[in-house]
């Protein structure tokens, strides 16, 4: 099928981490041929989630890292005379030390099998991208027609952006008016019902994967594939979007039922073959970050309406490690007034400092001659106690003890505090089903404009032109040229030889899944950052992010923990030290009443993973003008560095062109009468009515293939 | 390029949908107006339809409400539920809302569907908007069925939201009132006090809201109230009786309006009624502090026993005018913390004494919070008013300064501190010069004085109630703003009145004081009618009997 992919393109990227990702939409937007292609079988890259069953196997990948096949020179019979090939890696190096842990019973697990999973294809590069969806394992629940709502459920809690603060109001979409508009972005009510028509879709699903039965395609079938190929690849974000209105709220109460048995005899007692088995509850992100609320990537999800196709859940608290102990660390004002661990006057100070902090421009007298200290020292003449000290420093600002100035931690601080209230008491939002929810998204966005997907399809070089000094084309796997103005690639692509001068740092990594808190309150569901303060002083801080099951990240009775720092050595031998002091790590009972308060460790692994992040274009050797390089995830906690990138490229691509403007409102779009385009459906977001029919529901001339597979 | 969608102009589709919407709105307008005797049933539908779009069309609600009326049958669970959505469309609607409360005070509505639901709605909105005060209202009325502990939760978790919200600590202060006790006869008795483990709850809270935000007014407010009670019903503080004017002079704690046709105050000159009528000192039918009432004659040499009976509170005060004496009178003990802050009577000292505390330690961190520094002298001037008079100059001085949009409301209360303490030290006589007053607060606790010194201050009229010093001879006034004598009540006994240094320009603004009877002397040196041409002479022809001083 491959060679049916049209030859001619605007922009290629390579690569579906979420820069990539941003950029094809942007570009598609704006109206370019985007063919948006990734070697992996899966959306993201490095971004990506997996579920347990997924994340197993990318486990099991990483640590053989073996040469599955050697490398075909065919293609370079297809480079010109008067052209020079850029040869691309075929293997991922971006991932390292890979070591997990099993903590229970591991043999018990033996022939246990995830429900619902898919009988896996393993045929690389065969027949790649047909309808593919992202992420198998987690997007096709329902080959035996088990009807999992679980996809759909987390209706009532999700948060719809835009609306401002919507608090779960049992079916009443209360006007706008009510809630204190910051911004005028009427995306709640807009957006809302569009995405509620989007929602029956689960069974959907299923037309569009691939079934090995219907394996042999006929040339014409395939061609029209091609052009589906966005469509049935278009990534669903697991969350059959729907609004907060409930409709769906009964559904996951049949599909918990069963898991929840077990736990009402005997509660939290959780085996690792219950893991395996329910591990379709499990999404696990390979970066773990929380969205600000004011961050770049919610103003852009928000501007070009890509919220749409995601919902959201504050996180609920925010923790600080302190002597030992895992405290709430107050920090908006309702925090402070509902505290019971702070002082009156602590309570003053705090406020007094963190108002100060919100306009400190505005107040150089109080900080000017600090400048040249840092923040923790500042901090110390701030009448501020101990306590109070290492909340701002740590959990609030989140900067480092010893190396940040007092201007960097006002600026954090700052930003901290005005992204609270927007959507709730903390600063922070996280995706349901997971960080990798988002780049599918914005891969999504780009679908409906027409953006061509191929998942599993390896690029072998860029071609440059000798005279020029432009890349002119691609060379694919299957030998296949295809040629394009712009080329966008993702660090981990480029061979070593492109990247011999750059110089990567490392981001050490651990995924936990534990059967507790790290601080039990009433509530269970807590979605939870925590700051670990160094150990050693030469470290750096390790942020924890502590997940609950109504995340839809993890089953229920479990917790997913994640951690994260930059790399110093390897990650097991960065992170384990705070593992142990935050968690049991022993399998059997312990004696001590102090490590069986502790949440118990069920499954761990750690891996480093490489940050390409700030990295210059020029230390890439050899690289044509109009070929862009996207780094991987990056350690801060946010994802303004991806924002930027995406923007910043695509500006410098298309100077006059919008970043990702609002789409425009499917009622006001004028289609020609004589030339039937059946866009329309897909930029209306409306759902097929009949399930039977295929996802791949629409193809044109120009490439605009558009589909919902929800 | 290709691939470029093709658009209408921005919003047309938002423009089409808003003119279909109105075209429906005529229509059903034009079919429910057009035409009488529409059957209720289709007027039901009519009016429903428009109402679900825009629930603010009151014709609507009104011909829905004939319908309803005029079509019987259980509708009231249904209506309810309509008008709940109609909320839903803008939960502030005064229509919805109006028809809501008229659906359930049918008497259809035996076993009202209310209860829970009413309740369930509210939260719903509350939560929505926590000061959608038609939802406050709504639940206030029907909090008065329900278990207050379960409302002072709600409130509770409402303020755990974000605490600036005046509606849930003022539904908070009427959960309690009744605990609070609704004024109970005097003023001194511990009756109307929060339970002390209650109170102290309640000041927990307010500590925090003020210590995390001691700019937001509304934890001041609320504590300012939570300490002091509903304020104590009027009563009888002074009885004088005047032999010349043969006047009997009654004065309240506070304004009050006798209704000359059934009088709810009465006398007796030694065991027979007087036959009234009752006048306000200022001649107004308006409440007031002082009421009087002409004996039948003037009393014989013989003494003469008079009784005045208040009905609210059926107390009973006696004055004998004895044999020889011009005048007699009753006066009521004065205490002194109900002088500043009457409501606060009852709290416990003890707690008082915290509250400045915590005031004072907040100050130290705010040294400017205007709620701060307002409570903390009124704490202060109800507790020790005169040791610690300084401290609270200082902090109504600072208070001035930090909230200049309030600077007059500053200067009252100040006023009202300078005058109760020169109230507590009177004896005869009573100065107050130079402190700056804008009012003169308290007269009617003044009503034993003979002289009233108040030079060098800021007034700008002579106040109002100044009827209540009956046995007042001496009253100075020098160095004001006063322009004229207005609508000042006649002083039965006054001899002297300096108006010396006050801009009084010309003679008709003192013509109102032909009227005292008494008077002998007026100062008007220094005044602009002095050096008037004519002013003088003028002045002499409206005031013969008056000795008027211009130098």
């Amino acid at each position: 099928m491959a060679d049916n992919l049209p030859t001619e393109f605007d922009v290629v990227v390579v690569g579906t981490g979420l820069p990539e990702s941003i950029i094809a939409a942007a570009c598609a937007r704006s109206g370019q041929r985007v063919l948006h292609v990734d070697s992996r079988n899966y959306y993201g890259g490095n971004w990506a989630s997996f579920s347990f069953s997924g994340l197993l196997s990318w486990i099991k990948e990483n640590q053989q890292k073996a040469d599955l096949s050697d490398e075909c020179e065919d293609w370079r019979k297809l480079i010109l005379e008067d052209e020079e090939a850029i040869p691309l890696s075929s293997k991922d190096k971006t991932i390292q030390h890979v070591e997990d842990f099993c903590f229970g019973d591991q043999d018990s697990a033996e022939g246990v099998e995830e429900a619902g999973a898919l009988p896996k294809l393993h045929v690389p590069g065969a027949l790649a991208a047909q309808g593919e969806s992202p992420g198998p394992e987690k997007e096709s629940p329902a080959v035996e027609g088990i009807p999992l709502g679980s996809q759909g459920s987390p209706a009532v809690e999700g948060i719809p952006l835009g609306s401002q603060e919507s608090p779960a109001v049992e079916g009443i979409p209360l006007g706008s008016q009510e809630s204190p508009a910051v911004e005028g972005i009427p995306l709640g009510s807009q957006g809302s019902p569009a995405v509620e028509e989007a929602s029956p879709g689960s069974e959907k699903e299923n037309a569009a994967v691939e079934s090995p039965g219907e394996e042999p395609q006929s040339c014409s079938e395939a061609a029209r594939a091609a052009a589906g190929d966005g469509a049935g690849a278009a990534p669903g974000p697991g969350a059959a979007p729907s609004t907060a209105d409930g409709d769906s709220a009964p559904q996951p109460a049949k599909t918990e039922a069963a898991p929840s048995e077990n736990a009402a005899q005997e509660p939290k007692k959780i085996t690792y073959s219950q893991i395996v088995r329910e591990g379709r509850r499990f999404n696990v992100d390979l970066v773990s970050k929380l969205l600000y609320s004011r961050g770049l990537l919610i103003d852009l999800l928000i501007k070009s309406n890509v919220s749409r196709y995601a919902e959201f859940k504050n996180a609920t608290r925010v923790l600080a490690f302190r002597e030992g102990k895992v405290e709430q660390v107050p920090c908006s004002r309702a925090d402070v007034f509902n505290s019971r661990q702070l002082t009156m006057v602590e309570k003053r100070m705090l406020m007094k400092f963190l108002t100060f902090c919100l306009d400190y421009e505005q107040h150089p007298e109080e900080y000017q001659e600090h400048e040249s200290s840092t923040f923790a020292e500042f901090l110390q003449t701030r009448k501020l106690t101990p306590s109070l000290q290492h909340f701002i420093l740590h959990s609030i600002a989140m900067v480092a003890q010893t190396e940040s100035s007092t201007l960097e931690g006002l600026q954090a601080t700052k930003k901290f505090l005005q992204c609270l209230g927007r959507y709730g008491n903390t600063p922070f939002l996280f995706p349901l089903y997971g960080q990798g929810e988002i780049p599918q998204c914005f891969c999504r966005l780009c679908a409906v404009f027409g953006g061509i997907y191929c998942l599993r399809h390896a690029v072998r070089c860029l071609v440059l032109d000798r005279a020029s000094g432009r890349c002119k084309a691609i060379v694919d796997q299957f030998g296949q040229r295809i040629s394009a103005n712009y080329f966008i690639v993702e660090d981990s692509y480029l061979s070593e030889s492109t990247c011999t001068n750059v110089c990567y740092r490392q981001i050490s990594r651990a995924v936990l899944i534990t059967d507790q808190s790290v601080l039990n309150t009433d509530s269970e569901q807590q979605v939870s950052i925590l700051t670990v303060p160094p150990l050693e002083p030469a470290m750096a801080a390790v942020r924890v992010i502590e997940l609950c099951s109504s995340t839809m990240t993890c089953m229920k009775d479990t917790y997913l923990v994640h951690l994260t720092c930059p790399s110093t050595k390897t990650a097991r031998e960065d992170l384990e030290p705070v593992v142990q002091k935050l968690f049991n790590l022993n399998t059997e009972k312990e004696t001590e009443n102090e490590e069986l308060e502790k949440p118990r460790v069920l499954w761990a692994v750690y891996f480093n993973m490489r940050d390409s992040s700030g990295v210059e274009k020029s230390s890439y050797a050899g690289l044509p003008s109009n070929v862009y390089v996207c780094s991987g995830p990056d350690s801060a906690l946010g994802n303004d560095c991806a924002v930027k990138q995406a923007e910043t490229i695509f500006r410098e691509m298309f100077p006059a062109e919008e970043f990702c403007p609002p789409p425009p409102n499917p009622e006001d779009i004028i289609y020609d009468e004589d030339e039937i385009e059946p866009e329309e459906s897909g930029l209306n977001n409306s759902p097929e009515t009949k399930p039977e029919t295929s996802a791949e529901e629409s193809s044109s001339e120009g490439g605009a293939a558009v589909t919902k597979e929800e | 390029m290709h691939g470029r969608l093709k658009l209408r102009p921005p919003d047309a589709a938002r423009r089409r949908q808003r003119e279909e919407k109105l075209r429906h709105y005529r229509e059903a307008m034009d079919a429910l107006l057009g035409e009488l005797g529409v059957p209720p049933a289709q007027v039901l539908s009519l009016t429903g339809s428009v109402l679900a779009a825009n629930p603010d069309v009151g014709t609507c609600w009104n011909l829905r409400r004939r319908a309803l009326a005029a079509l019987g049958g259980d509708w009231v669970p249904s209506e309810l539920s309509f008008v709940a959505q109609c909320l839903a469309v803008n939960p502030k609607s005064y229509g919805a809302w109006h028809q809501r409360r008229w659906a359930l005070a049918r008497p259809g509505a035996a076993a009202p569907p209310g209860g829970r639901e009413e309740l369930a709605l509210c939260e719903r909105l509350l939560g929505a908007d926590p000061r959608n005060f038609h939802a406050w209202e709504h639940r206030r009325a029907l909090a008065v069925q329900q278990d207050a502990e379960a409302e002072l939760a709600f409130a509770g978790a409402l303020l755990s939201r974000d605490f600036s919200n005046f509606s849930a600590w003022h539904h908070r202060l009427r959960l309690l009132a009744p605990a609070r006790g609704q004024g109970t006869g005097t003023g001194t008795g511990t009756a109307g006090a929060l339970p002390a483990p209650r109170l102290r709850e309640e000041l927990e809270l307010v500590q925090n809201a003020v210590f995390t935000d001691p700019t937001d007014q509304s934890a001041w407010v609320y504590l300012r109230c939570i300490l002091s009670r509903a304020p104590p019903p009027p009563r009888v503080i002074c009885v004088h009786v005047d032999r010349e004017d043969a006047t009997l002079a009654v004065i309240f704690s506070r304004p009050v309006k006798v209704n000359p046709e059934r009088p709810e105050l009465t006398a007796t000159l030694d065991g027979s009624a007087l036959p009234g009528p009752w006048r306000s000192a200022e001649g107004r039918p308006r409440p007031s502090h002082t009421w009087l009432c002409d004996l039948p004659a003037p009393p014989t040499e013989s003494p003469a026993h008079l009784e005045v009976t208040w009905a609210p509170d059926s107390a009973l005060r006696e004055v004998t005018l004895q044999r020889g004496e011009d005048e007699a009178w009753w006066q009521e003990p004065i205490v002194e913390r109900e002088l500043f802050w009457p409501e606060l009577g009852v709290a416990d000292a003890q707690v008082l004494q915290e509250q400045v505390q915590m005031c004072q330690e907040l100050l130290e961190l705010e040294p400017q919070s205007r709620g701060c520094l307002l409570t903390l002298a009124l704490l202060l001037a109800a507790l020790e008013p005169r040791g610690r008079a300084r401290e609270i100059r200082e902090h109504l001085a600072t208070l001035r300064d930090a909230d200049p949009l309030r600077a007059g409301f500053v200067a009252d209360v100040r006023s009202r501190f300078e005058a109760a303490l020169a109230v507590l030290g009177a004896g005869e006589g009573l100065s107050l010069s130079n402190k700056g007053l804008t009012s003169v607060p308290l007269l009617e606790r003044m009503s034993a004085l003979t002289r009233l010194e108040l030079p060098g201050n800021e007034l700008r009229a002579l106040p109002a109630a100044l009827g209540a010093l009956r046995r007042l001879t001496e009253l100075d006034l020098s160095g004001n703003h006063v322009t004229e004598v207005g609508a000042a009540p006649p002083l039965p006994r006054l001899r002297l009145l300096r108006l010396d240094r006050n801009p009084i320009g010309h003679a008709p603004a003192l013509a109102p004081l032909a009227a005292w009877p008494r008077l002998a002397l007026l100062g008007l040196a220094d005044t602009p009618l002095g050096s008037a041409p004519g002013g003088p002479a003028q002045l002499a022809e409206l005031l013969p009997g008056v000795d008027v001083t211009f130098s």
